[in-house]
């Protein structure tokens, strides 16, 4: 990084090379479609390397690079008919997830289909979603997912929860559940 | 059956509350036992947080991200070498 930060193309190049596809399957849980997904891609590194210069070798590439892409997103559009699930009590995210109820391991077998699993996905907020990818697909640490998200790494263990229990009750539900 | 039930001294709701630390392997010692205690005793938190592990290794396991395909990664680079 610190070559390609000094301008250096091919350095660039292999920051291109490992971490492309990390960005753009994040890009894609952000947006929903591979078209604009590419957009961000495209964007981000772009943007990456514009400012590489600045960049101050104080933090992880990927997160450095991850923070681009939540803003790239952004940019491209947000839905506005999300509703944060802070709005929701534990109790409520628990009983909707299935807590107490017969069918709750059958979360678990719909989450082995990954599309049905994106579907789910795709019914959380963005912050939501972003939080689980960047922690449990994407392996970030929480210091590192907090500085994506521009929040303490207290709020981001408390979003990852409800998060997670968010994603189980759309999963229980076929995926129309919480952010609608 | 209700979150207000007590099993093991602590009740299902604080479990629930609870859980997300458990499963990031971020709550203290003495906090982890109680919760373990109760789980092991409380079938619906047991089947509760065996889906709530369980789908989260799910996502590990389901959404790795794949390389970038060779005709996505070539446009990349097309732009980047363009610059705008």
């Amino acid at each position: 990084m610190i070559r390609a930060a000094a301008g250096d193309r091919p350095a660039f190049a292999a920051i291109v090379d490992r971490y492309g596809g990390q960005v753009f399957h994040l890009a894609r849980a952000l947006v929903r479609d591979d078209a604009t997904a590419e957009d961000v891609l495209q964007d981000t590194f772009l943007a990456a390397w514009r400012t590489a210069a600045s960049y101050r070798g104080d933090g992880a590439v990927a997160s450095w690079l991850y923070a681009i892409a939540r803003h790239a997103a952004h940019r491209h559009g947000r839905r506005a008919d999300q509703i944060s699930t802070d709005d929701r009590s534990l109790e409520a995210l628990g009983a909707a997830a299935g807590w107490g109820q017969p069918d709750v391991l059958a979360i678990v077998a719909r989450g082995e289909d990954r599309a049905q699993l994106e579907a789910a996905l795709a019914t959380l907020p963005d912050d939501d979603r972003l939080a689980l990818w960047l922690h449990h697909v994407l392996d970030q640490t929480f210091d590192d997912t907090a500085k994506v998200l521009g929040c303490s790494v207290a709020a981001v263990k408390s979003r990852l929860h409800r998060a997670r229990l968010a994603l189980a009750a759309s999963l229980r539900q076929g995926g129309d559940h919480v952010a609608r | 059956m209700s979150l207000d039930d007590r099993v093991a001294g602590v009740s299902c709701r604080e479990v629930l509350a609870q859980l997300g630390d458990y499963q990031d392997g971020a709550l203290a010692a003495d906090a982890r036992a109680t919760l373990e205690a109760h789980v092991g005793a409380c079938a619906n938190c047991a089947a509760f947080g065996g889906a709530y592990g369980g789908l989260v290794a799910r996502l590990r396991e389901r959404l790795a991200p794949r390389p970038l395909d060779a005709d996505r990664a070539a446009r990349l680079a097309a732009r980047l070498a363009k610059g705008d």
